[in-house]
């Protein structure tokens, strides 16, 4: 990511564990088909579980100058992925719109195996919107079961919903700065 | 079956108990928590899910504690050798990588397609597909022959917002970069604590012995082992 190493803490003992946040490629998809459906908790409904990763990555690849998607690996296994759209729809006016985020299902509950993933893959979005000239703004919809983390991190909710209902967040470029520098503070982004 | 064929199957069932046995005697001998021990269907698939148990703690001395046990007992495993050499250390960014391998003038076309962090935003390319992200109604067009806009990219063509293959890249092995070659995969889904789904996909395998199922196949299968329908899902 950028110049800055990236790192994610495994809670069972803690231990910081190197991390890579990259453009996403084809081989990327291949490792969400194989590990990720096959591993959602049985009984559990994820609202992201349906999502096509593989098709979003070639999405992006296809339209690289509208579309952006960046993956999260660690342990040798893909953590998490973050679809971005960074070109018309708004961006001009509210800054990078971020489509989609999704982490491993083993870091999820009942497992939550490793920790700041999801915080990297939102850090992702911020640091393209810096790197774009948006000095970090950035929108999205949002998932009901996912509005109190943008309420937490300094999100600012739009009045109203979105077309299909779910409420809207974005980042000012100040709350960015402050949600990246949290980051580099608990030691999930480094300067080399 | 004629008797060589008899022979044969004895043979491979002499062989996978083999390995089976030796596998358990292994994680007995370093302390494998026998929780995590999933069953023995295939070799592949239990070193895999093995590496993945230790990578997320559930041994004192993570990997390297089962890599050096297997190094010993199985010195030809190639699921390990191809995931040590997979394993993302703290090194090189993907940055710095892609700087080294421009330097030794080895960067692949692909790794070139998405600048990774571009310093300005250049002008949208985006053409004839207004409608992208309007897949629900995609389908439905397509279903009553309608013609819809659609966009070529490289080997891609867009249509409705799908993104269909016009020409399919085979991706490289994510584990060990090796080509890969079509095989058929055998998927178990895990539909409820005790019911599991076991579905054969197309896929690819590689010479280090890793299996990829396809990616849309395995969306497909995924959609069906839970009695969903295979719509592009929207958040």
């Amino acid at each position: 990511m950028g110049s800055e190493r990236c790192f994610i803490v495994r809670r069972r003992d803690e231990r910081r564990i190197p991390a890579e946040l990259r453009p996403s490629t084809r081989e990327e998809g291949l490792r969400w088909a194989r590990d990720w459906p096959t591993r959602w908790p049985a009984g559990v409904a994820f609202e992201d579980a349906h999502w096509d990763w593989a098709e979003l990555i070639e999405l992006a690849e296809a339209l690289p100058s509208r579309f952006a998607c960046y993956s999260l690996l660690a342990a040798g296994r893909l953590q998490g992925l973050r679809f971005l759209e960074v070109s018309e729809d708004e961006v001009e006016q509210y800054g990078t719109h971020a489509l989609r985020l999704s982490t491993a299902p083993w870091n999820r509950k009942p497992q939550l195996i490793y920790r700041g993933v999801g915080s990297l893959l939102v850090a992702a979005g911020l640091l393209r919107s810096q790197s774009d000239g948006h000095g970090g703004r950035m929108h999205c919809s949002s998932l009901p079961a996912v509005e109190q983390f943008h309420a937490d991190n300094g999100m600012k909710r739009f009045e109203g919903l979105d077309e299909e209902g779910l409420a809207r967040y974005r980042f000012l470029a100040g709350p960015a700065r402050v949600f990246l520098a949290r980051l580099r503070i608990a030691g999930y982004l480094q300067d080399p | 079956m004629d008797t060589t064929d008899d022979e044969a199957l004895i043979d491979e069932r002499a062989r996978v108990l083999a390995l089976r046995e030796g596998a358990m005697a292994l994680l007995e001998g370093i302390g494998f928590p026998s929780q995590y021990v999933p069953e023995f269907v295939t070799a592949s698939d239990f070193w895999r899910a093995i590496v993945y148990a230790a990578c997320d703690g559930a041994l004192e001395g993570d990997v390297e504690t089962v890599a050096r046990a297997a190094a010993e007992r199985f010195p030809d495993n190639q699921i390990f050798e191809g995931y040590l050499a997979s394993r993302i250390e703290a090194g090189p960014t993907y940055r710095d990588r892609l700087s080294e391998a421009r330097v030794a003038e080895e960067l692949e076309v692909r790794e070139t397609t998405a600048p990774p962090w571009p310093g300005k935003r250049s002008a949208a390319d985006v053409g004839h597909d207004d409608h992208l992200w309007d897949t629900g109604g995609a389908a439905a067009l397509d279903i009553l022959g309608r013609r819809l806009p659609a966009t070529t990219r490289g080997p891609s063509i867009i249509v409705g917002g799908r993104v269909r293959h016009q020409q399919r890249i085979v991706p490289r092995c994510p584990d060990c970069n090796g080509s890969l070659d079509p095989t058929t995969v055998s998927i178990r889904f895990e539909l409820a604590p005790d019911a599991t789904a076991v579905q054969d996909v197309p896929g690819f395998h590689c010479a280090c012995g890793a299996q990829w199922p396809d990616p849309l196949s395995m969306r497909v299968a995924h959609a069906a082992a839970f009695g969903v329908h295979p719509t592009h899902g929207q958040s």
